[in-house]
């Protein structure tokens, strides 16, 4: 196993530290070790900061992972956006040796020496290749058996495919195997591949952003899927927020935004609650640890000819 | 024709569309919003009304999603041009106040969203560290230079 350090990110310690809580949990249970280091800011976001100056994208990212570099250890990442961002750099820095040039000299004016040299893993790929789906499955203590769940990777950790390689682009199967392996059965469904919107919300398209939502969610409701697995804090975000909205909307039952309420109701037979999407973790399956909330880990799908349209 | 194109706008790529719009169909924004057509803009820009869709609202719902690159059959996609697109109207000062928000938060602590502090308390985490913020600045004093103003 490499020698990891842990890349958190601004997302899942800021506004969802129950992410950060249950991957904890979680990474202890299956052996992964880790260490955190001082200093790291904002990957950054691409989609606000490579948009406004492709520059500052670079330098940022190089810095944090020069940072990872003079430590001695490669990233461990468990946001899709960070991972896209970090995969994607390195991606561009292998290919341009004048861009390798440029970022190493702006790293050496703040005293960094950067070799370009660190590797960046994401907690699904540590989990499925590293730990090992049977591992897991070993550790199981209290088995989804019967859930049906509507995987959702997100788009970051699987495109650009030629960059982020972190599964299959079209056909990707880890995390299908990785829910599987909980005892759950994952669907397949149509709008698997499809973003979950989120971006749409914040660069002034909102009612946009809620129907890109509503597609996925009504067709894994029609499917009688149970829960939602994401990967993604923004992915997350999206779907927590956007079915509240829903469940107004339709003015079905209050939405219960709890994990693992909605998975103990789940578990005790209660009746399935029409809106009930939540993101279904890791924790709760192997660990009865109270307060934490479902897993921050989750890329998803296994796609089928049948239903996908790539 | 291509001098009207912009010269930020990689044109050699964009002509290489054989205009099968397998990314417009499959692109999660054309599913919820029928007024979007991707292509189209394109075929704007390459018309030479870039400064047209530079400010107009269309460029800013591509989700940069990445599944027009996956789809297209000249490995293009799309997401390059909007995004030289939108990276050209916030340079013009244009763009949704939400990205611009963002962004002065960027440049400010180095970081993007606020943190639940008592959140953490609860679950027994510790603060977050934002020890990187002040090197980070130091390294993109330059980048940023007379953007502030």
């Amino acid at each position: 196993m490499n020698d990891y350090i842990f890349f958190w990110g601004c997302t899942i310690p800021g506004r969802y530290p129950f992410l950060e809580k249950s991957l904890r949990l979680l990474l202890e249970k299956v052996g992964v070790r880790y260490r955190e280091i001082e200093g790291f800011t904002c990957c950054p976001e691409k989609f606000l900061v490579e948009t406004m100056s492709e520059e500052a994208w670079y330098l940022t990212a190089a810095r944090n992972l020069a940072l990872a570099e003079k430590n001695g250890g490669d990233l461990l990442v468990a946001c899709n956006g960070c991972y896209a961002t970090f995969r994607s750099a390195i991606s561009a820095f292998h290919s341009s040796s004048a861009l390798r040039e440029e970022v190493a000299s702006r790293l050496a004016e703040i005293g960094l020496d950067y070799k370009f040299k660190t590797g960046v893993h994401h907690v699904i790929e540590v989990l499925h290749d590293v730990v090992g789906p049977d591992v897991i499955g070993r550790k199981v203590v209290a088995p989804m058996d019967g859930m049906r769940i509507g995987a959702h990777n997100g788009c970051q950790l699987l495109r650009p495919g030629p960059a982020v390689r972190l599964d299959d682009a079209a056909k990707p199967l880890k995390l299908d195997r990785l829910v599987e392996v909980l005892g759950a059965e994952s669907l397949e469904y149509h709008s698997k591949l499809a973003c979950c919107g989120e971006a749409l919300g914040r660069s002034g398209n909102p009612d946009e952003s809620m129907a890109s939502a509503r597609l996925k969610l009504t067709e894994l409701n029609e499917l009688g899927a149970d829960a939602v697995v994401v990967v993604c804090p923004a992915c997350f975000g999206q779907f927590e927020t956007q079915q509240l909205v829903l469940a107004k909307e339709q003015d079905g039952p209050p939405c219960r935004s709890s994990t693992t309420r909605s998975w103990r109701r789940w578990r005790s037979g209660s009746s399935r609650t029409r809106w009930g999407w939540t993101c279904t973790g890791w924790t709760s399956s192997l660990s009865s640890t109270p307060g934490a909330r479902s897993g921050g880990c989750a890329s998803w799908c296994r796609s089928s000819s049948t239903t996908s349209r790539w | 024709m291509r001098q009207l194109v912009p010269v930020e706008f990689d044109y050699k790529s964009m002509v290489t569309c054989v205009g099968c719009e397998s990314c417009a169909n499959d692109c999660p924004v054309t599913q919820v919003d029928d007024t979007f057509v991707p292509h189209d803009v394109i075929r704007a820009i390459i018309s030479g009304e870039a400064d047209s869709v530079i400010a107009g609202d269309d460029i800013w719902k591509c989700l940069e999603c990445g599944t027009c690159t996956e789809l297209c059959p000249n490995s293009f996609g799309m997401v390059k041009v909007f995004k030289e697109a939108k990276h050209q109207a916030l340079e013009r000062g244009l763009g949704p106040a939400e990205t611009r928000q963002g962004m002065e938060m960027f440049q400010k602590t180095g970081v993007l969203g606020q943190t639940r502090a008592r959140a953490r308390d609860k679950l027994g985490l510790g603060p977050v560290q934002v020890a990187g913020s002040l090197e980070l600045a130091e390294l993109l004093k330059d980048t940023f230079k007379g953007k502030d103003e």
